[in-house]
């Protein structure tokens, strides 16, 4: 099996629990010969790293300009179809695309439809936990874009029953296609590989 | 197999938001008669059908509004987002023959990019303005986030298309696009639009009384393009000769101008319209004695062919492309920017000289037919495909 993953954080750019939980799980995928290759977010210059087997690609944003946060992470996501289109002329096609949060969804979508790779969305946190009481422009329009991911995903993973829940009372319709699969546990590794085997 | 272009454009007829609609919308129509096959696509508007053929154009309009925002550059982001989306549809059902994506200007910037590396197809973009030269300079955040995506996107296309050497310098110097994948191509305009119009009479009867000259100005009400230069210059003129100073269009400055007017005393001289529909615009480019274009930037000119082609004599600033299309005292009269003595000067040059008029109807009427045509556009346009492929 071979997997996309997609996050914009992942250790050392670490905003929160995220990067870690993306590299524990690479590393685990990793043992259980998953090939995995990391696309995320690159501070300084484009990269590529190796950590324990995992193929980290870092990825330079085309705009310094981070005021908007919807139009700066739309155009991250345009380099990101760019690295992983020539990861996928090179090596040819890839089995899952794993889009960690709102900012990867445009990336995994493009991909399932240029090459129809089954598009995983895991979703960590949603815009109306994060941003309570906000309703600006920007938050309406990440909250359009997790509504589009939970839609056109095949699978979506979330790592409680209350996240189900609360995704379930965003979004009808997607309760059939959400697994719940809670990480660092002994089952968590089963849990994602059956979600990725599911699509 | 043949040479086929994804047309990627935010606005084609009949939404209409500014130049580059009837710009794509004249280069499609031009292209599909020299064998190209041409699909555009563009965002949704009321009324329209989702695919339909014009002129033998393919257009593909999708729903732009499915992920609503009030913010409009994250509505930008996003509204490319469903491009990308309705595009790849076409490019996977056409994978034999030679693809091109063509864009216009950073509204559709992402997919664009998006498409040619998915794809791995050459991408060529139309730079019609700059951020930079749409606002004397990069200010705000806002104007350096979009700023920055022109520079992205002149980097990733492989040919980039301006209207004028103005522009083409422009994105050289601003975009830092490398001269040798600039590629000036004008603008065109077909001047059978003026022939055959009815009412001529009527619309300058409306606008004119019978001895006074007709002197237009068409144009959005903004600083850029020098309305405020022209108030200066109408007392100037009308030392001399009788006239209607009759300025169509619309903008911020509207009711700044309409005060001027009135305080000067000059409120029987001067007819501000607002906007005016094409019919008219049309019709009053042909009964006037003189058109105005006293513009402070202009990366081209749209207004100065329209003249031309209607063989209404131009007073235009020298500046932008207006100083490439018009050459002074032969195809028009160029005049300093900013300067209303000049500009006066240079209006009752035309109004004063019945030869003059005579000579530029001649050579204006010859230079569009030579230089502007959508055919000979498209051609060029071609040839610019054709290298991309290469």
């Amino acid at each position: 099996m071979r997997v996309i993953i997609l996050s914009w954080e992942y250790p050392p750019h670490i905003i929160g629990e995220m990067a870690w939980y993306v590299r524990e799980l690479a590393r685990r995928l990793k043992k259980e010969g998953v090939e995995v290759y990391v696309l995320t977010y690159a501070p300084s210059e484009e990269k590529t790293d190796v950590d324990e087997g995992v193929v980290i690609k870092r990825v330079k944003p085309p705009i310094t300009v981070t005021t908007n946060i919807v139009v700066w992470s739309l155009l991250f996501t345009t380099r990101l179809q760019a690295v992983a289109a020539n990861l996928i002329y090179k090596l040819g096609s890839f089995d899952v695309v794993d889009a960690h949060e709102w900012i990867t969804v445009d990336a995994a979508l493009a991909l399932k439809d240029r090459f129809e790779i089954p598009f995983v969305y895991t979703i960590h946190s949603l815009e109306k936990h994060r941003s309570a009481s906000s309703a600006t422009p920007l938050n309406i329009a990440i909250e359009s874009v997790e509504e589009l991911g939970c839609r056109e995903a095949e699978c979506i993973v979330v790592n409680s029953e209350w996240m189900k829940s609360e995704v379930t009372s965003k979004v009808s319709g997607v309760a059939s296609k959400i697994r719940v699969v809670e990480p660092y546990t002994e089952r968590w590794l089963e849990g994602v590989l059956k979600a990725y085997r599911s699509v | 197999m043949g040479l086929k272009v994804v047309m990627l454009t935010w606005e084609f007829p009949p939404r209409i938001i500014g130049g580059i609609a009837p710009h794509v919308y004249n280069l499609s129509i031009n292209l599909v008669k020299l064998g190209v096959e041409v699909h555009v696509v563009t965002c949704d508007f009321p009324n329209t059908p989702a695919y339909e053929v014009v002129e033998g154009v393919e257009v593909h309009r999708f729903d732009s509004y499915n992920l609503p925002t009030p913010d409009f550059a994250a509505w930008i982001q996003l509204m490319n987002l469903n491009m990308q989306r309705a595009a790849t549809k076409i490019i996977k059902s056409k994978r034999d023959g030679s693809i091109i994506i063509h864009t216009h200007d950073w509204l559709s910037a992402k997919a664009g990019i998006g498409l040619k590396h998915l794809n791995r197809l050459p991408l060529v973009s139309t730079i019609h303005a700059t951020e930079y030269g749409r606002r004397g300079g990069v200010f705000s955040d806002y104007n350096r986030m979009i700023h920055e995506i022109e520079v992205w996107l002149g980097s990733e296309s492989k040919r980039v298309i301006c209207c004028s050497r103005f522009m083409a310098e422009q994105v050289n110097k601003v975009l830092e696009v490398p001269y040798e994948k600039i590629k000036v191509i004008p603008n065109g305009i077909d001047p059978s639009i003026f022939t055959n119009l009815e009412g001529v009479e009527d619309v300058r009867s409306r606008f004119a009384g019978k001895n006074e000259k007709l002197v237009l100005f068409v144009g959005r009400l903004v600083v850029e393009k020098g309305v405020h230069v022209l108030l200066d210059a109408i007392p100037k003129v009308l030392q001399k000769v009788d006239a209607k100073f009759i300025i169509a269009g619309d903008g911020y400055m509207r009711s700044e101008l309409v005060k001027r007017v009135a305080e000067s005393g000059l409120a029987g001289k001067v007819h501000i319209t607002g906007y005016l529909d094409t019919n008219t615009i049309r019709r009053l480019f042909l009964a006037a004695d003189v058109c105005v274009i006293p513009s402070l930037y202009e990366p081209f000119g749209i207004v100065a062919l329209e003249a031309m082609a209607a063989g209404c004599p131009v007073v235009a600033s020298d500046t932008g492309g207006l100083s490439e299309i018009i050459e002074h005292e032969k195809t028009g009269v160029k005049v300093y920017p900013n300067n209303p003595d000049s500009l006066a000067w240079g209006i009752l040059r035309v109004l004063e000289s019945k030869d003059l008029v005579e000579r530029l109807k001649k050579n204006m009427r010859e230079k569009v037919e030579r230089e502007y045509r959508w055919s000979n556009i498209a051609q060029t346009t071609k040839s610019v495909y054709e290298e991309a492929l290469n």
